[in-house]
């Protein structure tokens, strides 16, 4: 099983905590589009014929794009790679460009899944955010999306940011218990974000740790209020609604990333392609126009990491315990080898039993080894 | 014997001793122009580096006066308080002394311990005012300051500048004419005095000697009277720039013995050579064991190097024999070295010359000074690690170290430096104006209290006008106590000291702060304590963390943050555990400058 990662690198405007790769030029749209599609073509070998359960398209905006253009990377896909049967295709979407002609030219495509980013439900929340969308957008979205029969809806939160309190985290929450997929994200300062700058200036204060906690405790016993499964740190959803895509990156699954700055892997290595769109799709205009099609000076384009099992175990720890089914055993056992486990159970012992449950198949962690995983994760690896 | 001149250079760092004897060697052609490297007396990069000279060194030069050929033995001296006995030593093995001040500075007290040496062992003083072409030069000022130090007249007073070469033909007509000859027996039994040794890797130890009595020849068989030992003269020969091997040395020169000595130990500092067959039935007078005063635990950062740590302190023992070493092992640190030292510079040319010489990482714990304690069955015990420390119902007192120190300054600084020794326990002794504005203050203080931060302060409240010598002077009763530190319950033995009870208060708050600032917040909360006994006399928390993992992990995430985990697991693995609580190497080390 295997997914497709599709990178739309623009943003008219680039949100304070934001350090992903996007360009607020979008002149280059139809030439960008043009070499995803050449990209896609190029690549379609990287996942070795494994099945495709999933494609994503992220940003950036991707609904800076039309839906037909969409859908025109769709059929890409479909022409060249197996396919499964419930495929899951999920667009990123922010609530401005959610109009109800938007939505309605969407339902006509084979997306079937909307994520879309709220953030907060409070305007000046926004403005501290850099988010381009009003509260009143966001919630017209979320009812657009819905009579247009997109059931299977995500909607992102943010927490731990300056400027909101508990009681508006609560307000947010409420806003979306009905909805099937919940990700709230507490704030990464990034150190080459707006925001951060803006805290180290002191134009903003950040958010005390305790409140943060409080406001992370809230939200664990509103999901189970509302019957969310806490399947992974920050993703919450009712039962069968997980985000398969994502899921995909937590259990080793190989990924395909197409576009400027996306990731891709395939348990040998990992690939990065370069962040700059100019860059990108000059390279594969003059990889077009040379006389054969073989990827010469492929390096120009994206850096690779060739993956040690070393590395690749210390990856599947650090993502698998995340998540709510933890490592498997069996897993471990048969990619990575019997020294492998030995060494998971040794490194067990220097950590809190409360942290953890070891069953015969799996490790995964307690309601309070979650809120440590990296700390646990870094002791177990290799 | 009528043409030899021995004599040593007295001065302050700084104030031109090395550039003084480098235009000596100029010109007496010693060195030729093209070989000339500044300060050609000064080996060691360290010493180069520092200003200072840490080991002795000896030269001879070969001068022309009036048709006579004169032999001048320059014999080098450390110019640090750390070192005074080789100093007095090599003053031993002179006549004369060249006292060497700077003409814009003044005396300092260092210069003054070293001349009331000198002239205690006999030697004739040419003062000498360097730096004369610096316009900040005073040399009124600081030549009334030589006349009320030796008596002399004002035109004694030699001036010149080493820098420029003004004025050293006239040190060299005053070695050759105010510094008497050597006297001594050429036909007595051999007596020879030890004022230095160095290591030869490929020769073994190498003596430098003072021939006071009688001669030595090539292939003698000599004994060395302190340790009683017995050798085959290999080599013997004099000091120029490199050495140069003789058949024979008489009575007054300076020289050096090669005999196949494998180690440092066996060659003492202040011991007297003579021969086997009709030995000298004295040995010259002022041989003193030296004996480390100052203490600390050298451990290796990664474990794994100790044993490699033994072979470079091994290594650094062979030049250096007031080192002492012996194994220690310490629940927080593992296994490494409990190190006697003469000083706290002395500490810090070791660590310096581990990390330099053999690429050693080391922590290096809280010094202490050797206690002596009186338990009630009747016992005294040397002290020098808090470890060693018998249960408080065992002890019936304690005893410490204090020391005489001078110090030199310019009246401006005296109240800030009265306090500051004061602080430090301090006992005035004298209070001598100079002149007018520059004061010799003497105090006695407890040598703990000088190893720790003694220096610095008295730098930061002087504004660096303040010179320091002292001297150990003998061990006085002590209220004692042993500082632990405890995280979450469980003591930490390299950061226990032992301190004067009246500081432990104030000292123990300063050290939780401290490690508070130190230790990384970790799953849980950490308690550190610091206690006498079982008396808790302060306590910090650190609080713990309450949450760590990343918002997000996705596809793009995944390399970087593996990434950073590792970087956080091998950083761990650098981090020493105390109990259940991980303390980073950077918590022994900082305790060491507390204020």
């Amino acid at each position: 099983m295997a997914g497709i990662y599709i990178h739309i690198p623009f943003c008219l405007q680039k949100c304070s905590y934001c350090n992903f790769y996007s360009e607020s030029d979008i002149s280059l749209k139809d030439k960008l589009i043009n070499t995803l599609l050449t990209e896609i073509k190029l690549r379609a070998s990287y996942l070795n014929n494994e099945t495709v359960r999933t494609i994503y398209f992220g940003g950036g905006t991707p609904t800076l794009l039309l839906p037909n253009e969409i859908q025109q990377m769709i059929d890409a896909v479909f022409s060249l790679f197996q396919l499964s049967d419930e495929i899951e295709i999920t667009l990123e979407a922010n609530p401005n460009n959610l109009t109800e002609e938007y939505i309605k030219q969407l339902s006509a495509t084979a997306i079937n899944r909307l994520s879309i980013g709220i953030q907060s439900f409070y305007d000046n929340d926004l403005q501290t955010l850099g988010r381009i969308h009003t509260a009143k957008q966001a919630e017209e979205s979320i009812l657009l999306a819905q009579k247009y029969h997109f059931n299977n809806l995500s909607i992102d939160l943010m927490y731990g940011f300056p400027g909101l309190t508990l009681e508006k985290w609560k307000y947010n929450l409420n806003k979306i218990k009905n909805i099937q997929h919940i990700s709230c994200y507490q704030l990464t300062l990034e150190k080459k974000s707006l925001l951060y700058q803006k805290i180290k200036n002191g134009i903003l204060l950040s958010t005390p740790e305790d409140e943060i906690i409080e406001q992370y405790h809230y939200l664990i016993s509103f999901a189970k209020k509302h019957h969310f499964i806490h399947y992974e740190t920050s993703n919450f959803c009712q039962e069968n609604f997980e985000s398969k895509h994502n899921t995909s990156y937590w259990q080793d699954a190989l990924y395909l990333g197409i576009g400027p700055s996306a990731h891709s892997y395939n348990r040998e290595s990992r690939q990065w392609n370069i962040s700059d769109n100019k860059a990108y799709i000059t390279f594969f205009e003059n990889l077009l126009s040379s006389e054969d099609y073989d990827l010469k000076g492929e390096n120009v384009v994206f850096e690779k990491e060739i993956l040690t099992t070393d590395m690749r175990f210390n990856e599947y720890i650090m993502t698998s315990l995340r998540t709510i089914w933890g490592c498997s055993l069996d897993y471990i056992q048969q990619h990575f080898g019997k020294s492998y486990l030995k060494h998971l159970r040794q490194q067990l012992s220097n950590i809190q039993p409360d942290f953890y449950i070891l069953s015969p198949s799996s490790l995964r962690l307690t309601e309070k080894g979650n809120l440590f995983a990296d700390y646990i994760a870094a002791s177990l690896f290799v | 014997m009528q043409h030899i001149r021995n004599f040593c250079i007295i001065a302050h760092i700084d104030h031109g001793k090395s550039t003084l004897a480098d235009r000596l060697l100029q010109q007496t052609n010693t060195v030729k122009e093209r070989e000339f490297q500044n300060q050609v007396l000064d080996s060691m990069d360290l010493e180069r580096e520092k200003g200072i000279t840490i080991k002795s060194h000896a030269v001879q030069m070969q001068y022309e006066q009036a048709g006579k050929q004169y032999t001048l033995n320059l014999i080098d001296t450390p110019g640090h308080v750390d070192f005074s006995y080789e100093v007095s030593r090599s003053i031993a093995a002179c006549e004369g002394a060249l006292l060497v001040v700077d003409a814009t500075q003044g005396i300092q007290a260092q210069t003054i311990s070293n001349l009331y040496l000198a002239i205690e062992n006999d030697l004739d003083i040419i003062p000498v005012l360097n730096k004369m072409d610096m316009p900040s030069a005073e040399p009124e000022e600081v030549s009334e300051q030589i006349i009320d130090l030796l008596g002399c007249d004002k035109e004694d007073i030699l001036q010149v500048s080493a820098k420029t070469g003004e004025g050293i033909e006239n040190v060299l007509n005053a070695i050759i004419h105010k510094i008497r000859p050597p006297e001594g027996d050429e036909n007595a039994p051999l007596q020879a005095l030890i004022f230095d040794s160095f290591f030869n890797p490929f020769r073994g130890i190498i003596a430098y000697f003072r021939i006071m009595n009688g001669q030595i020849h090539k292939d003698d068989f000599v004994k060395f009277i302190a340790t009683g030992k017995e050798y085959h003269a290999d080599e013997i020969g004099i000091l120029s720039l490199s050495r140069e091997p003789r058949n024979t040395l008489k009575a007054g020169n300076v020289g050096y013995i090669i005999s196949g000595i494998k180690t440092a130990k066996e060659v003492k500092v202040g011991d007297t050579i003579t021969h086997v067959e009709r030995p000298s039935k004295e040995s010259i007078e002022g041989f003193k064991e030296i004996k480390p005063m100052v203490f600390a635990g050298i451990y290796p950062v990664d474990a794994d190097d100790y044993e490699e740590l033994r072979s470079s302190l091994e290594k650094l023992q062979l030049n250096d024999a007031s080192l002492s070493y012996e194994p220690e092992s310490s629940m927080a640190l593992g296994f490494g070295f409990r190190c006697g030292f003469l000083g706290l510079l002395h500490m810090e040319i070791i660590q310096e010359r581990l990390d330099r010489e053999f690429n050693m990482d080391v922590i290096t714990t809280v010094p202490n000074v050797s206690y002596k304690i009186y338990t009630t069955k009747k016992e005294v015990l040397d002290v020098h690690n808090p470890s060693g420390m018998p249960p408080l119902n065992l002890i019936e007192r304690i005893e410490e170290p204090y020391i005489i120190a001078q110090i030199i300054t310019k009246t401006e600084y005296i109240g800030a430096i009265m306090k500051l020794c004061l602080d430090k326990r301090g006992m005035l002794k004298s209070q001598i104006y100079l002149t007018s504005n520059r004061i010799e203050i003497t105090f006695e203080l407890p040598l703990g209290e000088i190893v720790f931060d003694f220096y610095d302060k008295l730098k930061s409240c002087s504004k660096g006008y303040a010179s320091f010598d002292y001297h150990i002077n003998d061990y006085k009763p002590s209220k004692l106590a042993k500082l632990d530190i405890l995280l979450n319950g469980d003591p930490v033995d390299a950061l226990s000291t032992l301190i004067h009870v009246d500081n432990a208060y104030s000292f123990g708050r300063r050290m939780c702060e401290k490690l508070k600032e130190l230790i990384p917040r970790q799953q849980f909360d950490i308690a550190i304590q610091a206690a006498i006994g079982s008396k808790i006399i302060a306590r910090e928390t650190v609080k713990a963390v309450r949450k760590d993992v990343t918002a997000k992990c996705y596809g793009g995430d995944i390399s970087r943050k593996r990434k950073l985990l590792e970087k956080q697991k091998k950083g761990k693995k650098r981090m020493r555990q105390i109990g259940n609580v991980e303390v980073p190497q950077s918590a022994f080390l900082a305790v060491l400058k507390i204020d």
